[in-house]
């Protein structure tokens, strides 16, 4: 069966919401197709570069507003980092003198005493160290951050009575957690626990599997249906070709059925090897729509991913095998090896371009680019 | 001088033995897979399918990027199982195979709807894994 809209959104990731977003604010019908969470949802709860108005203000609809940290984030591998904004919990996770760094019995990978004494010695303070037991529901193999996470919603008690002992006990001003808070982004965890405690709650950054990812990922497909945006939950592919305009797309969507979208203009974000927007096997290629993929290195044109040739060894370094990508005319149009325009009413957006590396790449920046794509593509099916 | 002649005649007579010993093995048969299993299986340590064994370096490209645990709908709704990732999945009995019951023991929630292995970036095929873990853990009881 057929749906017609203005603009298309293959992408549910920062580039893909915000130009579904904008385009959706300028008056246009909008879908948008994701096949599933990509690097997007790896999010840590930082924000790097700006935040368009408007994706800002949906956000914040969605129960999740980003706001300017007091200085930069702790992360859980045992360093700071600077970020433009944050997540509300990761917000509240201040490194000041008396702050209280908690571990949870069971849940790897947040050593607290090994991360207090990290932080405290980069933002020169002291802080305090307690391990928190989150009650008899601890699994004997441990916990996953997310299990716990959907675990505190319904059982926060324990985790709050054990926060509250410890700081009474140390005196803390603050708390800071694993980011194991709740998943949904009605920061009631968060509340329940600051309540208990008496303190102000924050989260360290997240690690992958990361539950800040998650509900930034959950946030912007919400903010993006309360818009009025149709999200369809499913994998685009086999485009319909009307000369080099793309006329509709062909969706596997999650429940099998099979959808076939028509639009007039089409936003392509469906970012890189994470989410599976750009695949690297025998050839480099773009699943969804066909875009030639080749990346350009020391005056050699590459179109299969050969490691040794295409990565430097230093680790820092960047990788150009890691920033294939499709090219674009100036304008967000895919272009191929000679510089023709691939398809007239599609643009790229995020971490889908070559060049751009998914892990360099900061959110706001792919949500700027994604905004203005969106724009773009509204005001090409206004046109068509 | 002498030491070399020796060893050549150590190898000798250490060959000789191995062959005059090869009917005597022939006579014993099957029962050398027994003594192995004997050893092995008290420790946990089930020998693999050779189906899972061809499956191994599919298992052992995971990232650790989590991104399979995220798109689980079991997930999200069973917490109180403590369903334990599925990438741990991946990198628990990947290192080490005489955990698989650890791992099992919260199979209950997966319903193999296969959301982790489409998204995982890696191509890990983790409902293969899963199966694997499985009859690991139910062999070990």
């Amino acid at each position: 069966m057929t749906r017609s809209f203005d603009v298309l959104v293959i992408g549910g990731g920062a580039a893909g919401v915000a130009a579904a977003l904008a385009a959706a604010a300028r008056g246009r019908r909008v879908a948008l197709v994701r096949a599933g969470p990509g690097a997007t949802a790896l999010a840590a709860g930082g924000w790097r570069g700006p935040m368009p108005a408007g994706l800002g203000r949906a956000l914040e609809a969605a129960g999740l507003p980003h706001e300017p940290p007091a200085g930069p984030l702790p992360h859980p591998h045992g360093d700071l980092r600077r970020h433009d904004l944050a997540a509300p919990a990761q917000a509240a996770a201040v490194l000041e003198d008396g702050a209280l760094v908690c571990g949870i019995l069971g849940l790897p990978g947040f050593t607290a005493p090994a991360l207090a004494r990290l932080w405290g010695d980069a933002a020169r303070v002291r802080l305090a160290v307690a391990t928190l037991d989150a009650g008899p529901l601890t699994p004997p193999a441990g916990w996953s951050p997310i299990a716990l996470a959907a675990t505190l919603e319904r059982e926060p008690g324990p985790l709050a009575d054990a926060l509250a002992r410890a700081v009474r006990e140390t005196g803390a001003t603050r708390a800071i957690l694993p980011p194991v808070l709740g998943l949904e982004q009605g920061e009631a965890v968060r509340g329940t626990l600051a309540a208990a405690a008496g303190v102000p709650v924050g989260e360290m950054l997240g690690v992958p599997p990361s539950v800040p990812g998650w509900r930034l990922d959950r946030a912007l497909l919400a903010a993006a249906e309360a818009h009025g945006v149709e999200v369809v939950a499913g994998r685009a592919g086999a485009p319909e070709v009307a000369g080099r305009r793309i006329v509709a797309v062909r969706v596997r969507a999650d429940d099998g059925a099979e959808l076939r979208l028509a639009a007039r203009a089409v936003v392509l974000a469906t970012g890189k090897f994470v989410g599976g927007g750009i695949v690297a096997d025998a050839r480099l290629r773009e699943p969804a729509l066909g875009c030639p993929v080749w990346v350009e290195h020391l005056g050699s044109a590459f179109d299969a991913p050969e490691p040794l040739a295409l990565t430097r060894p230093e680790r820092e370094a960047p990788q150009p095998l890691l920033g294939a990508g499709v090219r674009d005319d100036g304008s967000g149009r895919p272009v191929d090896r000679r510089g023709d325009v691939v398809y007239t009413n599609v643009r790229v957006a995020g971490s889908i371009r070559a060049g751009v590396e998914t892990a360099r790449l900061g959110l706001g920046e792919a949500a700027v680019d994604g905004w203005a794509m969106g724009g773009a593509a509204a005001d090409m099916a206004a046109q068509a | 001088m002498r030491g070399r002649a020796f060893a050549w005649l150590n190898l000798a007579y250490r060959f000789a033995l191995h062959v005059l010993a090869l009917p005597v093995r022939a006579l014993r048969g099957g029962r050398d897979a027994e003594r192995f299993l004997g050893a092995v299986l008290p420790e946990g340590h089930v020998p693999l399918e050779p189906a899972e064994r061809e499956a191994y370096p599919a298992f052992m490209v995971c990232i650790g990027c989590g991104l399979c645990s995220l798109a689980c709908p079991a997930l999200r709704e069973a917490p109180a199982s403590a369903w334990a990732e599925a990438w741990t999945f991946v990198v628990g009995p990947s290192r080490s195979i005489d955990r698989a019951a650890l791992a099992n023991a919260s199979a209950g929630a997966c319903t193999r709807c296969g959301e982790c292995a489409a998204v995982c970036p890696t191509g890990v095929p983790i409902p293969t894994l899963a199966a694997m873990v499985h009859r690991l853990a139910a062999e070990r009881a």
